[in-house]
């Protein structure tokens, strides 16, 4: 992995809650703060999919959701990677059965890292991260997507 | 009043820089809001419904992710309730140990809307240094429960994990440097000029209007209202506890209703739960912490149980009720769920009546919503008959413009 | 509305005696809880579902009263019943002094509708229009929503999350995520124990 010898990119990241309970969402955010400080890794939050590298989900993905995410995950440019945090977004978790959750995120967007943990701490999604920076490097040196 | 469709970015609500998501419609004049309409329910995951079949200690899982920053709060709830109804008694150290975990929730939960607010006004640094100084808490609640979020530490009748004097010398340390800051976060949030000038007078509930709409928590308690579910209701421990509603009088202020007020009444209340883990810790009885430990005993319990029951909690944003009724079958055959924030969101039309643009995030946020819901917000030019979408992008900056005209 | 706290059994001969036959039965049930053992306590009185309107002015009579909810559920898919919970709480403000007062009444069915009450309490609105979503109980008075407030706007019509019966969700609406397995067509995951 290239990120310590040089870092070509700082990665964007934009994200979307798809209908989660929040924990994660905050752990996101806490994530950002200057206990963990991921801006060490060039790592920003952006408002906008179209500025983005990295697409960070939560959630299990309501029916009013589905379609929007569909369309947030078209209107990243590529190459771009998909990272799922918490239990819920990659199975369901607690809320296994339901009449208005259109399913885990991977059956709506492909996805490229997951990370498990109900809420995952930060130190579990800075290493998601990282983990997502190292496969955008080898897709650019072109590995597949 | 035209409502366009077109791309909609929803994001999780708590967190403005991730764009917060509240679908509200406003009609507007000029720079003033004439009325609004909003939408709830985005992230409807038909919880209740899931309840129908599951039993209670699987429901208790359940509820402490119905949302994650009040993590301990519904599940108290529900636990109360389902205490109620198959008559089980609750050891008095559980008590105590929910006091504490409830208090812990409170005070991180209000750093962290302590934190939103700042953002909102374009004082990045202080939502920083909120959220720096929240991190000591949430090392307080790992200790204690093992998780940063959704703690699952709630059991029906008692907690799962005991406080230990070991984890003691860790609370206290939290405490203390909590104590020491606290002169210092009250000046950085309450004296500040500008937030004085952005929050005073915006953002007005009356006192008649709380109550015609039965909000709760701090949003009720700043508009005038001494309700609050540990001082009237006593339940856990809190009735051993003397304890009494904080109001915005606390701060020596009169009761306006405004922002500025919900902000006094949140900073005061992290004081006061400071002093409540204290005394706690103090007086906490000897004993065991469930009523029973083998957990098909209390299915069966819960099995045998027949009537129906409220469970209250105060939680930081107010008062959560869940109502139970069970009918001698594994699942319960009725469950509500009422959130804090339910009773608060529909004072929103009402708060941002004559408001200006560039108040709507501060003014949305002081109610502290906790929905993930979200859209953009449509914004109508009464006059003008146009419809604009603004992204929350757009509002934030018009607020941080807002600030730095302010302090020219 | 008088300014004193009335002990329990007041309150409910106050509402009796203002309701008359209305009343079904009540009774009040106290939880002490914590090493003080203060008690904390509630009133449950069942009434029909025509005085509904009149009892919330008759504990209006007694206290400004918080309405934390509406709630309601489905008694059984083969009962003709909906049994609705109007939850209210007095004496609030007041230390160590509060009742929840909890009226409960049958809905039929084959009539699901009830009067609205925002002509004494303008807030309960929001959760009336739950009830018209979630159970498919019509409001009498209360002006039909624009929009729905808590389901997507695109649910079916006739749908009641909360009913038991007919009108429940269909299995072909619920989703079990669970059984999603890994999909097709993505790379296999790196070996190794995952990124160095």
């Amino acid at each position: 992995m290239k990120l310590t010898t040089s870092l070509n990119r700082s990665l964007w990241v934009f994200h979307f809650n798809s209908g989660s309970c929040n924990g994660c969402d905050i752990e996101i955010v806490a994530t950002l703060t200057p206990r963990y400080d991921p801006e060490r890794f060039g790592v920003k939050l952006v408002g906008s999919p179209r500025h983005a590298d990295v697409l960070l989900v939560t959630g299990p993905v309501t029916n009013q959701m589905a379609d929007r995410l569909r369309r947030v995950y078209a209107q990243m440019p590529g190459p771009k990677v998909v990272m799922v945090v918490g239990t819920c977004g990659q199975s369901g978790g607690v809320f296994s059965t339901s009449y208005n959750l259109a399913g885990p995120i991977d059956q709506i967007i492909p996805v490229d890292v997951y990370v498990p943990g109900c809420a995952p701490r930060p130190e579990a999604i800075i290493q998601g991260v990282v983990t997502a920076i190292a496969k955008l490097e080898r897709i650019e040196g072109g590995a597949k997507q | 009043m035209a409502k366009k469709a077109p791309y909609i970015v929803p994001v999780g609500p708590i967190h403005p820089a991730l764009k917060e998501p509240v679908h509200i419609e406003l009609t507007v004049v000029g720079e003033e809001v004439i009325s609004a309409d909003f939408t709830p329910g985005q992230t409807h995951r038909g919880i209740e419904w899931m309840g129908l079949s599951r039993n209670p200690v699987q429901i208790v899982h359940l509820t402490d992710r119905i949302c994650g920053i009040c993590g301990v709060t519904h599940s108290l709830a529900f636990a109360r309730a389902v205490e109620q109804i198959a008559d089980i008694t609750v050891p008095e150290r559980a008590d105590y140990v929910r006091v504490i975990i409830a208090e812990f929730e409170r005070i991180q939960s209000h750093l962290l809307w302590a934190g939103v607010a700042a953002h909102e006004l374009g004082f990045d640094t202080l939502f920083y240094l909120a959220w720096r100084v929240r991190e000591e808490a949430m090392d307080a609640i790992e200790c204690i429960t093992g998780n940063r979020v959704n703690y699952d530490i709630i059991q029906i009748g008692g907690v799962r994990r005991d406080i230990t004097e070991v984890q003691h010398a860790q609370i206290r340390k939290c405490l203390d440097s909590y104590k020491e800051l606290f002169g210092k976060l009250k000046n950085m949030f309450l004296e500040d000029a500008v937030i004085n000038s952005r929050c005073k007078g915006t953002g007005l509930l009356s006192f008649e209007k709380a109550m015609a709409y039965s909000t709760v928590g701090p949003t009720a308690r700043a508009s005038g209202c001494t309700a609050d579910l540990r001082v009237d209701y006593p339940y856990a421990a809190y009735g051993d506890l003397a304890l009494k509603p904080i109001m915005p009088t606390a701060y020596g202020t009169e009761v306006n209703g405004d922002t500025y007020d919900r902000i006094v009444v949140r900073v005061f209340e992290i004081a006061q739960s400071i002093e409540i883990i204290e005394e706690c810790l103090a007086n906490m009885p000897a004993g065991p912490v469930l009523w029973e430990e083998k957990v098909a005993k209390i299915l069966a319990a819960c099995k045998k149980a027949e009537g129906e029951a409220v469970g209250r909690h105060e939680a930081p944003r107010g008062e959560c009720l869940h109502y139970v009724a069970m009918d001698k079958a594994e699942a319960p055959i009725a469950w509500k769920v009422k959130a804090s924030s339910y009773s608060n969101l529909h004072v929103w039309p009402l708060i941002l009546k004559g408001a200006q643009l560039a108040d709507i995030p501060i003014i949305v946020a002081s109610v502290d919503p906790c929905l993930s819901c979200t859209d953009r917000v449509a914004i109508t030019d009464a006059d003008a008959h146009k419809t604009k979408i603004f992204t929350k992008e757009e509002l934030t900056r018009m607020s941080y413009e807002k600030t730095r005209r302010m302090r020219a | 509305m008088t300014d004193e706290i009335l002990p329990a059994a007041a309150v409910v001969e106050r509402l009796t005696a203002a309701l008359g036959n209305a009343v079904i039965d009540s009774r009040i049930q106290i939880r002490a809880e914590g090493k003080e053992k203060r008690e904390n306590t509630n009133i449950w009185i069942t009434i029909q579902r025509d005085a509904v309107h009149a009892a919330v002015e008759a504990l209006m009579q007694i206290w400004y009263p918080h309405l934390s909810c509406i709630a309601g559920y489905d008694k059984g898919a083969d009962s003709p019943d909906l049994r609705v919970q109007y939850i209210f709480s007095i004496y609030g403000g007041v230390t160590a002094s509060e009742y929840m007062v909890i009226f409960s009444l049958n809905v039929p069915k084959a009539n699901a509708r009830l009067p609205t009450i925002t002509d004494l309490l303008e807030g309960a609105a929001f959760t009336e229009h739950e009830k018209t979503e979630y159970l498919g109980i019509t409001i009498d008075g209360l002006a039909p929503a624009a929009h729905k407030f808590f389901l997507p706007q695109d649910f079916p019509d006739n749908v009641y999350p909360l009913r038991k019966d007919d009108k429940k969700i269909p299995d072909a609406m619920i989703k079990d995520l669970w059984a999603c397995g890994r999909p097709a067509g993505r790379p296999p995951a790196p070996l190794g124990g995952g990124e160095e």
